[in-house]
This record gives structure tokens, C-alpha cells and sequence, in this order.
């Protein structure tokens, strides 16, 4: 069924009808207007084609509307005959079907609208809503049929499951509907929405059938494949699909057509082109690759490559179609497509004998590509005649796969596709590989390698591959890559490794560098700085055998640029400036993890360790990336000394020692140093100088020498001392400083006692060198009187760190005195002494106070809240000159001083008594109210207040000091 | 079900490959970088659209005639990809989604791990098992 056939139907009958009267209807078609449709979907804009036809000649089953052209032009005739004419002819039509009276004269259609009541069917022929009146009926008479139609399809997909259903049948119905809507100019997409049903409908029908059991009708879509004819419309093959005849890929070509027809017709407005004839390719790969699947499915028989032949046919066809749209050629859907027919192509070549360097096809291989060929039918209405040329000819069919394979390499590369391109530049390397240009597929394979960077299977791969394209130097490069691959089974690693020793031998005295990294893994270089420089080098090699290399670590003096980026690291590596550097003979570098020494040869300065090289068979060098692999530095060694010692205490013999490390230029023999040292610190024999003689000693290593010392600290009030030694020689160009530390091993305090008149001295003597000592003789040596020392053990008294001693001696003297304490120390058997000195200001015992509390007014007991009295006792030992000052001090939560808290008392006679008032707040023991004395000088001329000057420590001896009073609890008041 | 599973690191490199048949392997790896392009692709049409909540399915990436390649990205940008056979005419879109979420609740559990390395390759016994299992269908 084609469009013409469909066209919607205007019949005309009546004297009227002219050739004006047909020129003016074959206008219906020019403009388009509104169509507005029921069941909610949108209005569209279209235009209506109609074709003409003489009442009696029209077809039927077509849409229609029917006119009659009166010629009359007065009203009487009219009157007379003609409306009777029109009224029959109003009769003869059937219902429903669109009819219009057209009326030579206007005032006759007026008549005739009035007497025949239809106003909107008479009009005028001059009538300019003429046209417009005409468009609506068509499209009136053109909706009513869609409906009708659409009706019917629905009804008959409900039934696809009944037994009977048959796909063609259903499928010449829904095209009667799409036809339909393929008359109405602007609403090509409703027909092709029919036949997407259509696709979708008999996909999912196969795709059913590999569940459940299929149709009788869809066995005939399994029968053998005898033809595989691409794009084009055969009446032969839709008159087979209706009868379920036809073969799988007749139904898809005949479907895919229409489509394809359908959206070309939508091509028209220019700003749609693009995204039709993208969607064109966008839908022949999804058909292509649903006809590979259900030939499998449906288990189609066909001869071997016919499926490819067909699929490659359908895609030149399509991009043929698509190079009409120049900027379109390229877009992604159609490289794709390109893509997909390349690979097609490529099974085909090789099934054929027709790709490069074979034996050309044998005759087999003619034969099957005839009968190929012949498959693909008379002549391709879209073009793509080339396949069968392709078929035909190595030459040609080498053409035609260049040609698509450029096109969709080039669109990739276009559209950013990177991995795309590059896989079918893969491809592409090994066609030219096999015509013999291993330059051209050399590069297309490095192009590829980059691609699948970080994915060591395809690196490999490929790289195994490239290994085949390349001579010299960078097929050695690429064997030590390969060998170098862990991917790769150990025995093919060998394969490479042996290849690779072969080539070196054929290499130029050149050579070629290598990225080292490739091979190996620098694990680590330790530069060790010194006099002799030298590096630790550790590194991984990953070749499968053991290799002989000579190594160096190149050394820059100058800031090596380490910023400036490679910008192809799998590119050349330029080996840098070698001319300082740390090397050693040749070493073996097993496969694994292996540690060298490298060492400077000649004088170096200091610099960074930049790029190692292993140079392997004098022909291939590994060389590292330029980095800062550490710096190396190179001293002048002095001899150093440095003191070793435990904790040194003073005032005792101490041994340290000082450790002297040989310098660059070693120690000679007997080579004298002179030690001073200063004040407070006596060396050997007791003198502040000695002189040793040191033995011979080599670089680097040291000598031990041990000295004897005391350390008399001036003052015993810092712990810690520090001394500075100074050491000349020959051996240093100015004097040497050391210092040695010393620890104060005791410290000593005393405290005063008194018992009446009798006064005692008690020593505390702690250490503080957190070492156990022994003390022993401990005198006292006074400036003036004397002393007796209590009797304690004469045996040496362990002091520990945290356990003071004391020793105590009664006094015996007048006025202020100095005081000198010795006492021995000894330590893990070596003697020291400890003195320190004092002074006691005046101590005698003047003045005696002694107090008491007693209850008042006669009571037996002191209670508390009850007032009671305090005696005050106050005695001079002998008369004193000046009057004393007495105060309370009570403290304020026991007791509660009522009257006179202070006073002044004139010494004249020996002894004072006073009471004074007091009260205990609680009950309980309480301490007794305090009483300080203090001299009191009055004023006189030299000052205007009396002044209080308080006695030194001994002087008031309190004999109630501590005392406590009993308080019973207050008595409660009834 | 499932005939070939890749984990792909945010470099591009893979983490983790492992397809149902071993011989077809250097096949699959091709196929998985190759459908790189159109992950890239995606994610920076994504990255283009507005709205904060993204779509971690990228949906089907590549299809060939026996093979279809569908894709999932992180938002750390871990790629998974997931390769079904053409001849699954059963297997849906659905299907597809809960497979990637399951793989990627089992890469978080991966990640998790104090003792793996994010640079290195994944070889997790219960990640295996869980692609054992996809493969075998038993989702």
C-alpha cells in the first residue's frame, strides 16, 4: 500500500464542475490548520492532500467527502429544477459520510441554504471560506476513519494470543491506520509510532519464544535465510509477510524501511534535520543487533557470514543515507554504526580469504562470496553497492574497510571517544600488520598502549603485539618490558628475556636508555654522608633471570630540576649529567630484592643523589627519573670527644672518661693533650693541669681515657655545677671545650632546741644525689663554748635518698656564735668530706611564761559560753632594761576574749601576775590561748609611736606551750 | 545473570576484575575499558545537571551483539561495571540496579576494612563470594 492510494477522496458531480472548479480543490493541500483530536492528545498543525475523482469513478474504502457544483445562477431555476436535482442527490449519498452543495451565484446559495436548511453545506463558489470549509470535511471524514481503524487495531492486538492470530494480517491493518496518518502532511510521527508498535510488538513475540511455545505463525520468520536483501521496499516481501511467508530479515528490512521512509518525510523543516538523521543510525545498531540475537533465538538457518553480509549492507545503507547530512556523517551514533560494520567486515574478510597478505581467497572462499553476494539481491535501491564489489575483490574490499574504519576512528577521536578510537585503531594495526606495513600498525599500537594505560592484561597484550611491529632499539625496549611483566607466565618471560639478550647484540654501540622503572622498583637509596661518601642502594628487579649490570647514581651539585615535568613518561629518558657520581663494579642483580654499596669515585663535593643508571650488556641503560633521592655530604673531620660518665658527685674522688673519635687524618701515636681545668675542680694528683699521651688511632675510631677528679664546690647552695675543661693539642686548632657535671651529694640544716636554760643543736643532714651514703665523724666545731654530742652509735650511719639524719649536741654558750659541721662520706668505698657553717644568733633564755585557765567565780570545771579566767605568769630570768608587750591570741572559733586582750608590763620586779577574761566557745580539749611577748620600746624624741621589736628564737621560753584545758559542755538551762 | 564484574578505581586503573569464563577474559577487559568512554561521558553530563541527588546508576553504557555493559559510579567516583549476555532477554532494568547496590554495599564493607590499602587491587574473600554469587545468578 503506498500513499497515493490512501489519499483522502473528493468526488464531484454536477454541470458546475470545470477546470476552475479543479484548480481551486487540488489547493486544499497548501496550507495547513489545526487538527484537534479527541482522547486528549495534543493538536497538531497539518495538511490535507486530496485527490479527485468523478462520483462514479471513485474507489471506495478510502475516506471521502462528496460535492455537487450547480451552475445554476438565478433563483427562479433554482426554484424550478435544480433544487430538486440537489435534494435527490442529498438522498443518494449515505449517512455519515461528508457532503457540500456548491453554488454557482451567491444569492442562489442563499437561497439554497434557507430552503435546503443545511447553511454550513451550500456555499458559494466565490465564497472565499470555501477552502476552508473543504479542509475541515476532509479532515472531518479523515478522523472518523483513524478512529475506526484504530479501533480495530486495538481490537485485534487483544486477540494475539487467540489461536488463528496472524502477525501479517495484524500488520496489514495497523499499515492501512499508518497510511492514514502518512496523508496528513505534519503528523508522520503518528505513523511511525505504528510502526514502532509494530517492532515492538513482533520483538517481544521472539523474545517470548524463548520462553514459552511460540506461535505457529512466527515459525515461518525460522525458515532458512535464502536472500539477505538490505533497505528497500518489495511488494514481493510484503505480500509474503501478510501471507506469513517471508523470512526473519524480510520482515525487519521491510519494517525498518518504512521507518526510515517515515523519518525521512519528518526531515523536511531544517532545524529537525539533525536530530532525524541522528536518530536514523541512532536506530539501525539496536536492529542490527536484535536481528543477530533473534536469527539465534528462532535458531534461523543461513549460510555462514550471510547475518554479516546483511548486517554490513544495512549499515553502508544507512550511512549513505546519513552523508546526505554532511555535519551528521559524524556523530556518534553513526561512528558507531561505522564501527559495528568494520567489525562485521572483518569476520567477513577473514571467512572470505579477502583480508591482506593471505593467499588471496581460494576457490571455496569465491564460491561462498558469490553466493553471498547473490543473497544480497538485484541492485540496493539506497546505494551500497560497494559491499558486493567488497565481496568481489581483495583489493576493493581492503578499500572499503579502510574506508569505513578511518571514518569512525576520525568521528571518535572527534567526539573525545579516546578508548574507542584507539581500540579500533588496535584493530586497525593489525590489518596493516597483516598487509605488510608494520610502521604504520607500530604506530596505531603505541597509540592503543597508551589508551589501556594502568590495565596490565591489555598492556600486555598489546604490548606483545607491538613487540611483533618493532625493530631495534625499541623492540628491545619493549622485550624488557615484557620480560619485566609479572602478568605474564615466568616461562614467556624467559621467551622475551633471551629475545632481548639477542637483539642487544645486534644494537649499534649506542644503545638505547630505558626508563628504569619499567624493570625495576627503586625501593631505596640511603646516601651515608662522611668522608667516604657512599649510598645503599635497594632495588627490586623484576626480570626473570639474574643480570649483570654496572651501576652508578649520578650526584648534582647544582639544584637539579625536579619540577620540570616528562611529558611522555613511557617516552625516551634522557640520561642526565653522570659526570659526578658514586658507581662499583659490575654487580649481579638477582630477580627480586637486592642491596648494593655504591661508592664516590674521585673527590666530591656535596649534592643530591639524582638518577641511577644500571647499564646492562654496555648496550641497554636503565636510567631513573631525575629526583632528589637524598644528599650526600662531605666533611673535614676534626677528632671529637665526648665525655661519658655516670653521675659525678663533689667533694668525693670521681673517675669519668672522655672518649676521643679519630678525625679524617686519624690520631698519631703519642700525641699529647693538655686538660685544664678550672677553679674548684682538681684533677689526678691534686693539681688543675695534666697532660695524657694518646695511642695511635685510625679514623673513625675511638680511644678511651679515664681521669680522676675533685670537685670542691665553692658554696653548698646549688646542687648541680658545671666545670668547663679545656683540652689543647695538636690535634685541634683552637682549644677543645668539655664539660663535666658534678652533684653536690648532701646538704645540712639545723634547728635549735630549748629545755629551760638548755639550749641543743640537731643537724639534719639529707642527700641529694639519690644515691645511698655512708656518713661517718660528725664534729662540731664552735667559735666560742662548747659542745657535747649526745650519745648515739659511733658507727657510720647509712643516709638514703629519702631518709634524713640528725645528730644533736647540747650547747654550752654565751651570745652569738658560728658554727662549722663536718662530716665524712664514703661512697662504694672512695672517702669524701662534707663541711658546712653557720651562725646562732643570741639564745639564752630570759624571760619564762607560764599560763593557766581556771573557772571563774569559784567553779570547780570551765565549761563552755562560761567565763573563765586566765593566770598569767610572767618571769625574767635576771632584770632587763625595757618594759614588754603582751597580747592574746586566741583563736576566734574556741575562745572569746571578754576583757583586756593586750598590755604592757614594766620588768622592774622579777615576776608579773596577771588574770585575764576568756571564754571557751565549745567544750572539748582545747588548746590554750597563745601569748606573745615582745619588747616594747616607748616613744620618745627619736620616734613618735612606740615601736615592738620581737625576741630572738630561745629567748621566751613558754612552759605551757601545748597545754590544753579540759571544757565540759555547757549546762542547759531548764 | 551476571557474566563479568570490574571494580574500576578512580584513575581509571581496575581494582578488581572477575568474569564467569576465564578464557574470555582479555575480551571482557576490553570490552570494560572500552565502555570507559561512555562512563566519562555520563558522569560529566551528570556533573552538568542541576539537582543535588545523583544518580549513581549510569544505566547501559554498551551493548554488542552478544554482550550488554551497564554502569554504576560513586560518589568517590569507584566505577562499577557489570556485563550481562544479549541473550538475557529476561533480565531487567531493576534487576540490574540491585546488583550494582549490593556490589557497592560490599566495596563499603571493603573500604571499611582498616587493613586495606584503597590503592591497591581488591581481593576480599567476601567480595568474591558476593560476585560468585552474582554471577551465578543468585542475587
Amino acid at each position: 500500500m503506498n500513499y497515493e492510494e490512501s489519499k483522502a477522496v473528493i468526488t464531484y458531480t454536477g454541470e458546475g464542475w470545470n477546470a476552475n472548479a479543479k484548480s481551486l480543490l487540488e489547493a486544499v493541500g497548501a496550507d495547513s490548520f489545526e487538527w484537534r483530536r479527541p482522547l486528549g492528545r495534543g493538536p497538531k498543525h497539518v495538511r490535507v492532500e486530496a485527490a479527485l475523482f468523478a462520483a462514479a469513478e471513485a474507489p471506495s474504502n478510502r475516506p471521502m467527502i462528496h460535492t455537487f457544483w450547480s451552475a445554476c445562477t438565478d433563483v427562479d431555476t433554482w426554484r424550478s429544477s435544480e433544487k430538486d436535482r440537489v435534494e435527490r442527490w442529498i438522498r443518494s449519498i449515505a449517512a455519515g459520510v461528508e457532503w457540500l452543495v456548491v453554488l454557482a451565484a451567491p444569492k442562489v446559495a442563499d437561497k439554497a441554504r434557507t430552503e435546503l436548511k443545511q447553511s454550513e453545506r451550500c456555499i458559494s463558489s466565490r465564497d472565499p471560506a470555501l477552502l476552508r470549509r473543504v479542509r475541515q470535511m476532509l479532515l472531518t471524514a479523515i478522523s472518523n476513519e483513524e478512529q475506526r481503524l484504530g479501533q480495530e487495531v486495538r481490537r485485534e492486538r487483544e486477540r494475539r494470543n487467540e489461536q488463528g492470530w496472524s502477525f501479517g494480517e495484524y500488520l496489514a491493518l495497523q499499515e492501512q491506520l499508518a497510511a492514514l496518518l502518512g496523508t496528513l502532511k505534519g503528523a508522520e510521527d503518528e505513523a511511525l509510532v505504528q510502526y514502532d508498535e509494530l517492532d515492538a510488538l513482533f520483538t517481544q513475540f521472539v523474545r517470548n519464544a524463548s520462553l514459552i511455545e511460540p506461535p505457529p505463525w512466527l515459525n515461518s520468520f525460522s525458515a532458512p535465510l535464502k536472500e539477505w536483501r538490505g533497505l528497500g521496499i518489495d511488494s514481493n516481501a510484503r505480500f509474503a509477510i501478510v501471507n506469513s511467508d517471508a523470512s526473519l530479515l524480510q520482515l525487519r528490512v521491510y519494517l525498518f524501511t518504512r521507518q526510515l521512509n517515515l523519518l525521512l518525510k519528518m526531515n523536511q523543516p531544517q532545524q529537525s534535520q539533525k536530530r532525524i538523521s541522528s536518530q536514523i543510525a541512532e536506530r539501525c545498531l539496536p536492529l542490527l543487533q536484535i536481528c543477530s540475537n533473534e536469527l539465534r533465538i528462532l535458531e534461523v538457518d543461513f549460510p555462514e557470514g550471510a547475518a554479516s553480509c546483511w548486517a554490513v549492507q544495512v549499515s553502508l545503507q544507512v550511512l549513505h543515507v546519513c552523508r546526505k547530512y554532511p555535519d551528521q556523517v559524524h556523530s556518534l551514533p553513526a561512528a558507531t554504526l561505522c564501527d559495528y560494520a568494520c567489525q562485521k567486515l572483518f569476520q567477513l574478510g577473514e571467512l572470505l580469504g579477502l583480508m591482506p597478505g593471505g593467499q588471496g581467497p581460494s576457490s571455496a572462499q569465491i564460491d561462498a562470496a558469490l553466493w553471498l553476494g547473490a543473497g544480497l539481491g538485484p541492485e540496493p535501491p539506497f546505494g551500497g553497492e560497494q559491499l558486493k564489489e567488497a565481496l568481489g575483490s581483495p583489493a576493493a574490499f581492503q578499500k572499503l574497510y579502510l574506508e569505513l574504519a578511518e571514518l569512525a576512528l576520525g568521528t571518535f577521536k572527534h567526539l573525545g571517544r579516546s578508548r574507542s578510537a584507539r581500540q579500533l585503531g588496535h584493530q586497525l594495526a593489525n590489518f596493516h600488520q597483516l598487509r605488510g606495513d608494520p610502521h604504520l600498525a607500530a604506530a596505531y599500537l603505541s597509540d592503543a598502549l597508551t589508551a589501556v594505560e594502568g590495565w596490565p592484561t591489555l598492556e600486555i597484550h598489546i604490548l606483545s603485539q607491538l613487540a611483533e611491529c618493532l625493530t631495534g632499539e625499541k623492540l628491545a625496549m619493549a622485550r624488557a618490558r615484557l620480560a619485566a611483566s609479572l602478568t605474564l607466565e615466568l616461562e614467556v618471560r624467559k621467551q622475551h628475556w633471551h629475545q632481548l639478550l639477542q637483539i642487544l647484540k645486534t644494537l649499534d654501540d649506542d644503545g638505547c636508555v630505558m626508563p628504569l622503572e619499567e624493570v625495576f622498583d627503586l625501593v631505596s637509596v640511603t646516601p651515608i654522608s662522611g668522608h667516604r661518601q657512599q649510598a645503599y642502594v635497594n632495588i627490586n628487579s623484576r626480570l626473570p633471570e639474574a643480570v649483570l649490570v654496572n651501576p652508578s647514581l649520578s650526584v648534582q651539585t647544582s639544584l637539579p630540576q625536579v619540577s620540570r615535568k616528562e611529558s611522555n613518561p613511557r617516552g625516551r629518558r634522557l640520561r642526565g649529567n653522570f659526570s659526578a657520581c658514586l658507581s662499583s663494579e659490575p654487580i649481579k642483580i638477582q630477580p627480586g630484592l637486592n642491596e648494593f654499596i655504591l661508592n664516590a669515585q674521585g673527590d666530591l663535593h656535596t649534592g643530591h643523589l639524582s638518577q641511577l643508571s644500571l647499564i646492562m650488556n654496555d648496550k641497554m641503560d636503565f636510567v631513573s627519573a631525575e629526583a632528589r633521592l637524598g644528599i650526600i655530604e662531605v666533611k673535614k673531620g676534626e677528632t671529637t670527644i665526648s665525655v661519658e660518665s655516670g653521675q659525678l658527685l663533689a667533694r668525693m674522688p670521681q673517675k669519668f672518661q672522655l672518649r676521643f673519635t679519630a678525625g679524617t687524618d686519624g690520631i698519631e701515636e703519642g700525641t699529647e693533650v693538655t686538660i685544664k681545668a678550672p677553679r674548684g675542680l682538681s684533677l689526678g694528683d691534686g693539681g688543675r693541669q695534666i697532660v695524657i699521651e694518646l695511642p695511635k688511632t685510625e679514623q673513625g675510631q675511638d680511644t678511651v681515657v679515664t681521669l680522676e677528679a675533685i670537685a670542691t664546690p665553692p658554696s653548698a647552695k646549688s646542687t648541680d655545677i658545671e666545670y668547663g675543661l679545656t683540652l689543647t693539642s695538636s690535634l685541634w686548632d683552637q682549644a677543645y671545650p668539655v664539660s663535666v657535671h658534678f652533684t653536690v651529694p648532701v646538704a645540712a640544716s639545723v634547728k635549735l632546741h630549748t629545755a629551760m636554760k638548755t639550749k641543743f643543736l640537731q643537724v639534719v643532714v639529707s642527700s641529694t644525689c639519690r644515691q645511698r651514703l655512708m656518713l661517718s665523724d660528725p664534729t662540731l666545731e664552735l667559735s666560742l663554748g662548747t659542745c657535747t654530742p649526745l650519745p648515739i652509735s659511733s658507727k657510720p650511719l647509712t643516709l638514703d635518698p629519702d631518709r634524713p639524719l640528725s645528730y644533736i649536741w647540747q650547747l654550752e654558750i654565751e651570745g652569738p656564735i658560728r658554727a662549722k659541721f663536718n662530716v665524712n662520706l664514703t661512697k662504694d668505698e672512695v672517702n669524701g668530706a662534707y663541711n658546712c657553717e653557720f651562725e646562732l644568733a643570741e639564745c639564752a633564755t630570759m624571760i619564762f611564761v607560764n599560763s593557766k585557765v581556771a573557772a571563774a567565780s569559784g567553779a570547780e570545771v570551765c565549761r563552755a559560753n562560761a567565763m573563765c579566767h586566765l593566770h598569767l605568769t610572767v618571769e625574767a630570768s635576771e632584770a632587763i632594761g625595757y618594759s614588754l608587750m603582751y597580747e592574746l591570741l586566741a583563736d576566734q572559733s574556741m575562745w572569746a576574749v571578754c576583757g583586756r586582750t593586750a598590755g604592757v608590763l614594766n620588768l622592774d620586779q622579777p615576776s608579773h601576775n596577771l588574770v585575764l577574761e576568756v571564754m571557751p566557745l565549745t567544750s572539748g580539749f582545747l588548746p590554750h590561748p597563745q601569748v606573745r611577748l615582745s619588747k616594747y620600746i616607748p616613744a620618745n624624741a627619736g620616734s613618735t609611736h612606740p615601736k615592738l621589736e620581737p625576741f630572738g628564737p630561745g629567748q621566751v621560753y613558754n612552759k605551757s606551750k601545748s597545754l590544753q584545758v579540759h571544757v565540759l559542755p555547757a549546762i542547759q538551762s531548764s | 545473570m551476571a557474566v563479568c564484574v570490574a571494580v574500576i578505581g578512580k584513575d581509571n586503573a581496575p581494582k578488581y576484575v572477575s568474569c564467569l569464563n576465564p578464557n574470555m577474559e582479555l575480551d571482557f577487559h576490553y570490552k570494560v575499558h572500552n565502555a570507559l568512554d561512555v562512563v566519562e561521558e555520563k558522569m560529566s553530563a551528570n556533573g552538568k545537571a542541576s539537582g543535588d541527588i545523583r544518580e549513581l546508576y549510569l544505566g547501559l553504557l554498551n551493548s554488542t551483539d552478544d554482550h550488554k555493559i551497564f554502569g554504576y559510579v560513586t560518589n568517590t567516583k569507584i566505577k562499577f561495571v557489570i556485563v550481562t549476555e544479549s541473550a538475557n532477554t529476561s533480565l531487567r532494568d531493576n534487576e540490574v540496579r540491585m546488583m550494582f547496590r549490593r556490589l557497592h554495599s560490599v566495596y563499603a564493607d571493603v573500604v571499611c576494612n582498616p587493613f586495606y590499602n584503597p590503592s591497591e587491587p581488591i581481593s576480599s574473600k567476601a567480595f568474591n563470594e558476593t560476585v560468585r554469587n552474582m554471577m551465578a545468578g543468585n542475587l
